[in-house]
């Protein structure tokens, strides 16, 4: 108890006179009211009529709850398959990309093999590779491999990008050289070396790594845009996205999509928010 | 190659343009407890990295057991090892580490077998009570003997050591050296121990290796170590306090001048007028002594220790300062006029070139 | 006693096996990265000399579309406009994010129901922040300009004004950014060591002089991954730019990236999209490059 209070007092900035905490808290007060009420004004919009959402002065709170929008969502769209493709792809990616990138950073950190700079160097660099800049190359690749509308389509060129791996590296890298010394002389192999010595010891750095994959996985729209054209094979952002292609756009609809679609990242959010707020990523490119 | 445990034939050890080990041939017998001493950097860890293989050596082979190792994994080298940060592992509970090298060698142990072992090893370092623990909630001395119940688990044929006390405070160290000594003596396998801490290597080893900047300097007895370094290096390394040395001339037969003194020494000083190097150990100049290798001085500083009390000397034995031990309770005061003598075996005598003549 | 011939198979053996080892660990993580980022990044060079592909067979065309986009207004718009957009919300979120991490370090009660609302933003997917913004900007419901009727009589057409419509879209990555900086940069605030700024404290420093002498150059680091993971991202900029504007008013928002996303789906030149692809490439990474020495120098 003490030992927390202590810690929360280290953490403040230096004698805040009064005056300051006061100007402290009216700023944030008012970064948390921009970040919130987009939130409750699309709660506020899904459950109104669209038509009622024209009159002015506006109506903040609706006065009788219109459940019409979510109905309409779950029932005339595909927002339930777009959901369940968006979880099932992303949890697939995130766990193939946790062992993949654990691999090549147990490799890059700990072991010797030739060409070891030349490889970390490029693949430090490829971080930087935007992406966005790739999608017609990855088009034809993923189509020549008769991949578009698949689920591999958006899984596999996922695992492509090297950030995760440095930012394991970082966690590995600074585990003692002497346990893995002291496990192959134990006997071990050096499979058993990486799964029984140095998983175990970087559970803090996998899951901070399974999040943030997860995360990008989850808000991705470019590619999904361009390798899945089937309405029932989409995800999540591209899904609703098209809900604004028709000519008369039924903003009820979307404010309830949208809304619906903050749960899923929000709930994780919720449960896991020790390693999120805890930002180890900065720490992957200091390698 | 028959008949000793561990054998280094011409091991050279290189980082780039740096020599870390140079040439490097030694054997170890069954049942040895060999102490690698010398100050950081000397190269003595490297050595045991390589036997251990954890580091390849540039050239040179090495043998454990009659076997050529030098490319051979870790854990096919019969060989345990304790690091001196203990390599616990923190993710395990004491038994689980102990347990660690029959479950990782994948030998096909009955739970039952297993959990024998480990209790066996636990009981031998006297941390049976410690089993369900993990690492972090026990005290330096507790891990230090987890790690060695972990190295004795495997039942090696060499043990190797590296620095593992110099991590624990001094009382510690002491009552984990007596046990050291006694754990060998009830296991009686080949030990190869590293420290840079000379009271460890004269306590423990059956034979000491001095090593300097990756070159033997002496190998020997702790006695014969103490009592005939083979140069400067082990001559100052070995005893505290440290040896003190004074320029000196050869007179011919075994007789030096120090100063406007003559000293007699039992081993030949060389040609007639060469420039030496003499040493004497506080501990060997004998207060009001006579006679013989007689030198006068004069009191500059006293030291009190406890039992002993060190007294810095300005003598007639040059410009270089003499330093005596004296036990007595009343030592003299600085000021105070005061004669030594050396008996002539403690006379060490270094040619130009630092080697004892 | 082994002959020196055999000590030189058992050291190649032993190199042998050590460089599998590491291989076999990096294998399936070099696979991916090979196929879906190296050998992409070879295929845009491939493809800047060619047209077509989409449908039948990519036609080689020599140096004709390097010698178009040169001279292509709309490309010289698209990457005047995307760095016109980074140049507006980096440092507008970098800012905005420094001054909530001070305010937080600054008090003592409400941290984590403060930095969690913060965080929000942050989770939603970009598409759905931009989605979320319509509801903001919309001329007849949207939030923001109900305020304007209410203050002004007068509603903006946000996105429909060629010169505020870009401005608007930056303003969608500083709401979604702001969270996840100023997490990043109180991470970097309070692990700077304490006893620096008693030290400063007692020397007389003010609050002000703390900030710009010790807190901003200690920050060095994490500004350092802060401005080029930032320009990477954001010279990348679509979602908000495809669902707020498609482009538009008069390409006021089209930026590199839709372009390359419209020369594939509508323009249907492939070949034209890789010569810009593989010049935002080229650009980001020097870019990045140059980031890296500026930071190293200083």
């Amino acid at each position: 108890m003490t030992k927390g209070l202590f810690r929360r007092r280290n953490a403040v900035s230096l004698q805040p006179t009064r005056s300051m905490t006061t100007i402290a808290y009216g700023i944030l007060l008012i970064g948390v009211l921009i970040s919130l009420t987009p939130f409750f004004y699309i709660l506020s919009t899904s459950l109104k009529e669209t038509r009622s959402l024209f009159s002015y002065p506006p109506e903040w709170i609706p006065s009788t709850l219109f459940w019409g929008n979510y109905a309409k969502l779950l029932q005339e769209t595909e927002f339930v398959r777009w959901t369940f493709n968006t979880l099932f792809v992303g949890v697939v990616v995130t766990a193939l990309k946790l062992v993949l990138d654990a691999m090549a950073a147990y490799a890059l950190a700990k072991l010797d093999f030739f060409g070891k700079r030349a490889m970390t160097g490029t693949l430090l660099l490829a971080v930087a590779v935007p992406v966005a800049a790739l999608i017609i190359p990855l088009f034809f690749i993923v189509r020549s491999m008769g991949l578009i509308n698949t689920w591999w389509a958006l899984i596999l060129p996922a695992l492509a990008n090297p950030l995760g791996i440095f930012m394991l590296r970082s966690f590995i890298v600074s585990l003692p050289d002497d346990l893995g010394h002291s496990a192959r002389l134990d006997g071990a192999s050096e499979w058993r070396v990486f799964t029984q010595i140095i998983l175990p010891l970087i559970k803090p750095g996998l899951v901070v790594h399974a999040i943030y994959t997860f995360m990008l996985q989850y808000t991705s729209f470019l590619w999904p845009l361009v390798a899945i054209q089937t309405e029932s094979r989409q995800v999540l952002t591209v899904g609703i996205s098209g809900l604004k292609a028709n000519f008369v756009v039924d903003w009820g609809l979307i404010s309830a999509a949208s809304l619906l679609a903050t749960i899923p990242i929000t709930l994780l959010f919720i449960f896991l928010q020790r390693f999120f707020l805890a930002q180890n990523l900065s720490g992957a490119l200091k390698g | 190659m028959a008949g000793s445990a561990i054998e280094f034939r011409s091991v050279k050890k290189s980082y780039g343009t740096h020599d870390v080990v140079r040439t490097l041939d030694l054997s170890v017998t069954p049942g040895e407890f060999l102490v690698l001493l010398g100050p950081s950097g000397c190269g003595k860890s490297t050595i045991l990295k390589m036997l251990a293989g954890i580091e390849e050596p540039s050239s040179g082979e090495i043998y454990v057991d009659g076997q050529l190792v030098n490319y051979a994994l870790p854990r096919d080298r019969n060989v345990a090892m304790v690091f001196q940060n203990y390599a616990l592992y923190p993710h395990m509970t004491v038994a689980e580490n102990i347990a660690y090298p029959l479950k990782a060698s994948g030998r096909r142990l009955s739970p039952g077998e297993s959990r024998t072992k480990v209790e066996e090893a636990a009981e031998l370092v006297r941390i049976s009570d410690q089993l369900p623990k993990h690492p972090d909630a026990l005290s330096g001395g507790q891990r230090q003997r987890v790690a060695l119940a972990r190295a004795l688990v495997r039942e090696p044929a060499v043990f190797l050591m590296d620095e593992p006390l110099s991590n624990l405070d001094a009382q510690l160290r002491d009552a984990m050296r007596h046990q050291l000594i006694e754990l060998h003596r009830r296991i009686g396998k080949a030990t190869i121990y590293v420290t840079h801490d000379q009271l460890e290597a004269m306590t423990m080893a059956d034979r000491i290796i001095v090593l300097n900047q990756g070159i033997i300097q002496q190998i020997g007895s702790p006695r014969d170590i103490y009592h005939s370094p083979a140069n400067l290096f082990v001559a100052e390394f070995i005893g505290h306090p440290k040896m003190k040395f004074v320029p000196g001339v050869s007179l011919g037969g075994n007789k030096v001048r120090i100063g406007s003194v003559v000293l007699t020494a039992t081993s030949p000083t060389g040609a007639e007028g060469q420039a030496l190097t003499v040493g004497l150990r506080p501990s060997d100049l004998r207060i009001e002594g006579s006679g013989e290798n007689l030198i006068a001085g004069r009191v500059v500083s006293s030291e009190f220790t406890g039992a002993d009390t060190y007294l810095t000397l300005a003598s007639d034995a040059g410009e270089a300062e003499l330093c005596v031990r004296s036990a007595n309770a009343n030592p003299p005061e600085p000021g105070a006029a005061l004669s030594v003598s050396v008996a002539p075996q403690d006379v060490h005598i270094f040619d130009a070139d630092g080697r004892r003549m | 006693m082994p002959g020196t011939s055999e000590l030189i198979r058992a050291r190649r053996r032993q190199s042998l096996r050590r460089n599998l080892t590491a291989y076999a660990f990096l294998a399936p993580a070099l696979a991916m990265f090979v196929l879906f980022l190296a050998w992409p990044v070879v295929m845009l060079f491939i493809q800047s000399f060619q047209t077509g592909g989409v449908m039948g067979p990519a036609k080689f065309v020599g140096l004709a579309n390097w010698r178009q986009i040169f001279s292509d207004d709309l490309v010289r718009q698209t990457i005047f406009n995307t760095l016109f957009y980074a140049a507006m919300a980096i440092p507008a979120v970098f800012i905005i994010a420094m001054v909530l991490a001070l305010c937080l370090n600054a008090i003592r009660i409400g941290h984590t129901p403060i930095k969690t609302i913060l965080y929000f933003p942050t989770l939603q997917p970009i598409l759905i922040a931009a989605l979320m913004f319509t509801f903001v900007l919309h001329q007849d419901f949207g939030i923001l300009n109900i305020l304007m009727r209410a203050i002004t009589g007068e509603p903006v057409n946000f996105l429909g004004n060629a010169s505020l419509a870009m401005p608007t879209i930056a303003m969608v990555e500083v709401w979604k950014g702001a969270g996840f900086w100023t997490m990043l940069f109180l991470a970097g605030i309070q692990g700077l060591p304490r006893d620096l700024f008693h030290a400063a404290e007692l020397d007389g420093a003010g609050p002000l002089r703390r900030f710009f002498e010790l807190t901003l150059p200690l920050l060095k680091p994490t500004f350092f991954f802060s401005v080029v993971f930032a320009t990477i991202v954001n010279l990348q900029v679509f979602d908000s730019v495809f669902v707020l504007t498609d482009g538009g008013p008069a390409n006021a928002t089209a930026t590199t990236a839709w372009y390359i996303y419209r020369s594939l789906f509508s323009f249907n030149e492939p070949g034209y999209g890789a010569t810009l692809s593989f010049i935002l490439v080229l650009v980001v990474l020097a870019l990045t490059i140059v980031q890296s020495f500026w930071f190293r120098e200083k």
